[in-house]
């Protein structure tokens, strides 16, 4: 057991403090305690009112993204060891805060969704799948493996400036079926990215690919997709 | 339902501890808005030869002053790390396999610019220091080789109007 002190930017919707404002806990941790671990503890025996989103705890459902010592993480993933004895965590910039870690996300799927994140193929059902090589499989392999986090898109600083931008998270999952060998509507989807709010924005900053929790490349995958745009349309 | 609006000041920005991605967009950002700058100066003191000769030469001696010597060695650098930084992002993004070694690549375009900046300083520093003003000894040669080109004894041809 070591003593840490894990300092939460809180705000209250419902309380008089008009802005955000730093609390610190001080607690006994395990060095191989994550900084989930650290969270429950609060909310369950020091401070109930404590909010935060978390769901499967194991680094898969996306719910805990959240800014620890200054840089998005999934609090289920990161130890306490790593981390130090002075922790601070703070809800993703660029969202708007409802209470304490828990941001409104409501136009972070709006963005998901506008980019058609799903299978398009009109023609006819095969009798069994649709083959696909495992060289087809590969080419859009990375982009799999995204969980909706936002650790990406609320780490874009293009994204802080302008909350029309579409986001890392949204062209991620467009890449996942713009090369599908499947899919048949790719140019559909570089017809949304190419808009002014789309790929464009992107200043290949590489915060997005520093922040994922499932390592994707986030920012070569934009990459990809701006490139796809510009052959498409030179051809 | 009170909620915070999200924060869009810089300050609020350079909190997000990022990494090299992040610091060479802000430095990208900054050398090209300090070249504008100086474009801006520079057109408008050039456009005073035509009007205000005087004023042109006092501005001339100006830049001479301690001060301006440090600001044009900044500009130096304004110019070479955009153009190596903006070299890297082109590579980046027209070959996006580059981006596995995107930190490497940073440190390459800072580092560099830290390299041509060695000599460039030295050279664009001496005359504080006494020595000579860059270019001006080249100056002088070519002066010396065009009238030794010219024969003594050429004869002037008068252009009567």
């Amino acid at each position: 057991m070591a003593k840490a002190t894990i300092r939460i930017l809180r705000y209250n919707p419902e309380g008089d403090a008009a802005a955000p404002a730093h609390q610190d806990f001080a607690i006994d941790v395990e060095p191989t305690d994550r900084v989930l671990d650290a969270l429950n503890h609060i909310k369950w025996y020091v401070d109930g009112t404590l909010t935060f989103r978390r769901s499967c705890a194991h680094g898969i459902c996306g719910s805990d993204a959240m800014r620890i010592n200054g840089v998005n993480r999934l609090a289920c993933k990161v130890l306490m060891r790593d981390v130090g004895s002075r922790v601070t965590v703070e809800p993703l910039m660029g969202f708007r805060v409802i209470k304490d870690l828990v941001v409104d996300m409501d136009a972070f799927f709006a963005q998901y969704r506008s980019v058609l994140p799903y299978l398009i193929n009109d023609s006819r059902p095969p009798e069994r799948e649709r083959l696909q090589s495992p060289e087809d499989r590969e080419r859009f392999d990375d982009t799999t493996k995204c969980i909706l986090c936002a650790a990406c898109t609320t780490s874009c600083p293009s994204y802080w400036a302008n909350e029309e931008f579409v986001g890392p998270a949204a062209i991620v999952n467009a890449h996942r079926f713009i090369f599908d060998s499947r899919d048949s509507a790719p140019g559909e989807r570089l017809e949304i990215l190419n808009n002014r709010e789309g790929v464009w924005r992107c200043r290949t900053i590489f915060n997005c690919s520093e922040a994922c929790p499932r390592e994707i490349k986030v920012t070569k995958a934009i990459g990809e997709v701006k490139r796809a745009i510009l052959y498409r349309q030179s051809t | 339902m009170a909620i915070v609006d999200r924060a869009k000041s810089l300050s609020a920005a350079l909190t997000y501890r990022g990494r090299e991605g992040m610091w060479t967009w802000i430095l990208h950002r900054a050398t090209g808005l300090g070249i504008l700058l100086f474009l801006i100066i520079h057109v408008v003191e050039t456009a005073t030869v035509i009007y205000w000769p005087q004023l042109y030469e006092g501005f001339l001696d100006t830049y001479k002053s301690a001060f301006f010597r440090f600001a044009e060695v900044l500009i130096f650098f304004s110019v070479v790390y955009h153009a190596l930084n903006g070299t890297r992002i082109i590579v980046q993004d027209f070959w996006p396999l580059a981006m596995r070694r995107q930190r490497q690549l940073a440190w390459a375009a800072g580092g560099l610019t830290v390299l041509a900046m060695i000599p460039i300083t030295f050279l664009m520093i001496r005359p504080l220091l006494g020595g000579p003003e860059p270019g001006e000894e080249r100056h002088r040669q070519r002066i010396e080789r065009q009238q030794a080109t010219v024969p003594a004894t050429t004869p002037v041809v008068q252009v009567t109007p």
